[in-house]
């Protein structure tokens, strides 16, 4: 008897204290009937952007809490998982963004207006950026964002990789189109030859294919270590390459100009790595 | 052993290092009592969140108090004692199988682990929305997580094209 007593007092003394904090946190106050240790302790973490009326409450809580949780029971009702991952708290949406790629968080972000601000949410692109392509680059403030800057860099990273599934397939059409068509361009390669103008660097390129035809075996080709950094319609991208076993391994930079909505390479620099 | 109150009143009689498995109530306990009410848990949810925290309790269980009793939380295999859980096989399929539920289910039980502070709780749920999300089309996702549409066709339209770098195959 004393014990049951002692329990069911206990919820009382609790909700003394609780009713206090509702006037503050009128969101959490209708999710639970007062009685927050919980939500003393951890208030910090579970506010959030619902508590619109947080400090319009004095006096009413109880009847706003009411009516605002039979709305809420409605909705739960109609939309079942819907509603609730629109509730859900910032903090739990962009954890379970972690979990998603750049591909199904556009996917989400074109479901309806609350998941494209969700799913467009700066820090999980940055988070993205970090996981998928590198590290570094911490401290940049891409223009556009870092969903735009995720974008970008994924362009240039592919376009990088065609430049070297071009060397692969010794394709001379498809590096003739792969270079801008300019005066400027220059293209250094591992032996330590220069090459300025298109004409002259793709003549070298023709060399190089027609000579390495000649050896009459595909070129394997490994390339790690891609970074990409853009600025604008300009990228450069640094990286290492491993060619077959005998022919070594190079330090190469890339730079690309972004034209008529293409990356176009403006530059290639290719050094022997020293072992 | 401690006391969990749900929101509607059911009480649940737990282990210690069942119900320390959520930091919350680890900390409370250090300075409180042990009836610990969960105002905003309900009954129904909170059935399944000790379900999880026994079974992590079982496999988890560190030798930090030779005292607790960890064979009453071990209700089965409990070969394994220091095996962390995304390690542990066993485990591993416990969770995958615990996860099988409706979207809104895992819902409820993500806020409450949320609530509770149960990190692998809450990355389990998480990663298990997300895995049903990935790889399927706008429409498949609005249909699975009942997302209402209220994008105008233009919109859509400038949707899609912003988006569709993320839809080429490369």
């Amino acid at each position: 008897m004393d014990e049951s007593d002692h329990y069911s007092l206990h919820p009382f003394v609790i909700a003394s204290g609780a009713a206090i904090f509702c006037c503050v946190c009128t969101f959490w106050a209708l999710r639970s009937n007062p009685g927050g240790v919980f939500w003393q302790l951890k208030r910090t973490k579970f506010c959030r952007a619902g508590d619109i009326s947080a400090g319009d409450c004095d006096g009413h809580c109880v009847d706003e809490n009411m009516a605002l949780g039979d709305k809420k029971a409605v909705v739960v009702e109609r939309q079942g998982g819907a509603s609730m991952m629109e509730l859900l708290v910032p903090e739990i949406t962009i954890h379970a963004l972690s979990y998603l790629d750049y591909t199904s968080l556009c996917r989400l972000s074109m479901t309806n207006s609350a998941m494209r601000s969700a799913a467009n949410d700066d820090g999980a692109w940055k988070a993205l950026y970090h996981k998928d392509f590198t590290v570094e680059q911490d401290n940049i403030n891409p223009s556009n964002g870092w969903k735009a800057y995720y974008a970008t860099t994924k362009a240039v990273v592919t376009a990088n990789a065609e430049f070297y599934n071009i060397i692969r397939e010794r394709s001379f059409p498809d590096m003739s189109q792969f270079w801008l068509n300019a005066d400027y361009v220059n293209c250094i390669h591992a032996s330590g030859e220069l090459f300025t103008g298109y004409n002259a660097v793709l003549e070298s390129w023709a060399l190089a294919f027609n000579w390495g035809q000649g050896g009459g075996q595909g070129i394997d080709l490994q390339v790690r270590n891609v970074r990409a950094r853009i600025l604008g319609s300009m990228a450069w991208v640094t990286m290492n390459a491993y060619v077959d076993l005998d022919m070594g391994s190079f330090h190469v930079t890339n730079i690309y100009e972004f034209h008529h909505g293409q990356w176009y390479m403006v530059h290639h620099h290719s050094s022997m790595m020293l072992n | 052993m401690i006391k969990l109150v749900s929101g509607d009143g059911a009480e649940f009689e737990v282990e210690e290092e069942v119900a320390f498995q959520s930091k919350i109530i680890k900390d409370i306990v250090a300075d409180a009592d042990d009836v610990i009410p969960l105002p905003t848990v309900s009954s129904k949810v909170l059935i399944q969140v000790i379900e999880y925290c026994r079974k992590h309790a079982a496999v988890n269980s560190f030798p930090l108090s030779p005292s607790s009793s960890a064979a009453a939380a071990a209700s089965s295999s409990s070969s394994i004692s220091y095996s962390k859980p995304v390690s542990d096989p066993a485990l591993r399929a416990w969770d995958n199988e615990f996860v099988k539920l409706n979207n809104s289910s895992l819902f409820d039980i993500v806020i409450a682990a949320n609530y509770l502070d149960i990190e692998e709780l809450v990355d389990l749920v998480l990663e298990t929305v997300a895995d049903r999300i990935k790889g399927k089309q706008a429409q498949e996702i609005r249909r699975q997580f009942n997302i209402e549409n209220d994008f105008t066709p233009e919109e859509e339209e400038a949707l899609r094209r912003e988006n569709s770098w993320a839809f080429q195959n490369n």
